[in-house]
């Protein structure tokens, strides 16, 4: 190699090359994320979107944080999902307030005002079905923890959600909730989970298939709350992990891809 | 010559009870308040008001049960509800595994039939019941008063406040709330949201701040947060509150 690139016509060429790769890399659209913002009832609030490389219009994804409010590694899941072709909204519940401390996390969740998240998430629905880049008939969610609750609550007050991923979040035990269900449900859930138990998860299952509606529900042997975030340092699973996530992308992509 | 006997004061008594939430048979933890003294015959000794204590997120804990006897000692019947089943957490990752946990439908309906329980008693005069909450469970004794009119007093401790204005205005049982200044969660902007809200509906909203307190100030087993000081004075707001609304 070092003794082509002695000559200067092979170092000509070398310098094409590469500036031809800059100049494909420059002219392909790069994904993007910035902050928007819309109106949530009389509130104007913000969140995080990203958006796929490709142009032309995309299935939406509402993407709705734990309780550790919208961090890191909520922004990157909403940016694996944008390079899987969708365009991602992950929301802000907490208003700009974000907890590094279970503690602090903790009196974020316990502070949160349900019916301004339920109003928020619903926001969040209007907005990605008006956006000219999304496909209105083609919006899910995906939620973990309290993401994951409030990802059951998209799917109960929208009709027309059309897929629904819930990690670790409390089912609906009300039939009129459960009957307002239309979207079908990929769930994934730690067994060793203390607030969220296998009972309740199959309770759920026998009564939304009793009303005939889709669920594809997980069970993960040996993983408790929160497996699927590896900053989870004590209850990371990262096969479960793995698993969890080639479930919610096959999921997406069968009910939400043209 | 016999002098009146200084009787020791009547213990609570305590027992778990158990009644219908939906088709579920749930538990629950009442407190009774002392025998009346047998020497007063008033047509009125057989009722009491009653309050439901709605615990915080960790459960129906020691302390919660210690609230509820110390309300029952002040005369209240009270019915401590577990909205956990049983579940009772050690610390702060357990607390949040069971509320996160927790399906909100499911709690809103122990705690509507806790009143239902409570109403149903003989020894409760149903005009008068109240309901107090702690983090969790005041957000809960809040949903209560707003679906159930006949609730006759509200308290709450460092709770997320309900912001739709049309379930606030279906409020009628007047609230008292204590809340810690440095709260992180809830801004002093909702405190003030909410008591607008209520005024403008006709209802009273007594919403009381603490400087240098946040959520945990008035649990002594809270080392980090617990302030003495305002934590008296949050109770005592508290048994004011009761008794003015609730009566005797």
């Amino acid at each position: 190699m070092i003794q082509i690139l002695q000559s200067p016509r092979s170092r000509a060429l070398m310098a094409l090359v590469v500036l031809a790769s800059i100049g494909v890399l420059l002219a392909a659209p790069l994904p993007t994320s910035q902050t928007v913002q819309y109106q949530s009832g009389d509130e104007t609030v913000k969140a995080y979107l990203a958006l796929p490389a490709s142009g032309g219009r995309h299935p939406g994804i509402i993407v709705i944080h734990e309780y550790w409010g919208l961090n890191d590694w909520i922004e990157q899941n909403a940016q694996k999902l944008a390079d899987q072709g969708y365009v991602a909204l992950a929301v802000d519940l907490y208003r700009g307030g974000v907890a590094t401390t279970p503690g602090d996390a903790q009196e974020l969740m316990r502070s949160l005002p349900k019916d301004r998240a339920v109003r928020d998430l619903e926001a969040a629905f209007t907005y990605l079905a008006a956006r000219p880049d999304v496909d209105p008939s083609r919006i899910g969610s995906i939620g973990w923890c309290m993401g994951g609750t409030y990802s059951f609550q998209v799917a109960i007050h929208e009709p027309t959600l059309a897929a629904c991923v819930v990690n670790y979040g409390a089912p609906p035990t009300d039939p009129a909730d459960i009957a307002a269900i239309h979207a079908p449900i990929l769930g994934n859930f730690g067994a060793d989970d203390m607030g969220i138990t296998p009972a309740a998860v199959s309770a759920f299952q026998q009564a939304a298939q009793a009303d005939h509606k889709s669920v594809d529900l997980k069970e993960y042997d040996g993983a408790g709350h929160a497996f699927e975030n590896p900053n989870n340092t004590a209850g990371y699973r990262p096969e479960s992990a793995a698993d969890a996530w080639n479930r919610i992308t096959a999921f997406l992509s069968a009910n939400l891809k043209p | 010559m016999l002098l009146g006997a200084a009787a020791a004061p009547a213990p609570v008594r305590t027992q778990i009870v158990s009644y219908t939430s939906a088709l579920e048979n749930v538990h629950a933890y009442l407190a009774l308040p002392p025998n009346p003294a047998k020497a007063m015959h008033s047509a009125q000794s057989g009722r009491r008001p009653a309050i439901i204590v709605i615990h915080g997120d960790h459960g129906l804990d020691d302390w919660t049960k210690d609230q509820a006897r110390t309300l029952a000692a002040r005369g209240y019947v009270v019915l401590a509800v577990d909205l956990y089943r049983g579940e009772v957490a050690h610390d702060t990752e357990e607390a949040h595994e069971l509320m996160r946990g927790l399906p909100d439908d499911r709690a809103l309906r122990d705690v509507a039939a806790a009143y239902a329980y409570l109403a149903a008693r003989p020894d409760v005069r149903n005009t008068s019941i109240g309901a107090i909450g702690w983090n969790m469970g005041g957000w809960y004794a809040l949903q209560l008063a707003i679906h159930e009119p006949r609730l006759a007093a509200c308290v709450v401790n460092d709770s997320a406040l309900p912001t739709d204005r049309a379930d606030i205005a279906r409020i009628r049982a007047p609230v008292l709330g204590n809340f810690g200044a440095d709260d992180r969660g809830i801004p002093p902007a909702a405190l003030s949201e909410f008591q607008k809200t209520m005024q403008a509906a006709g209802e009273s909203a007594d919403m009381k701040t603490y400087p240098g307190a946040s959520d945990g100030f008035d649990e002594p087993t809270d080392s980090d947060h617990y302030r003495p000081d305002a934590a008296a004075d949050a109770w005592n707001r508290t048994l004011a509150f009761f008794a003015k609304t609730l009566g005797p």
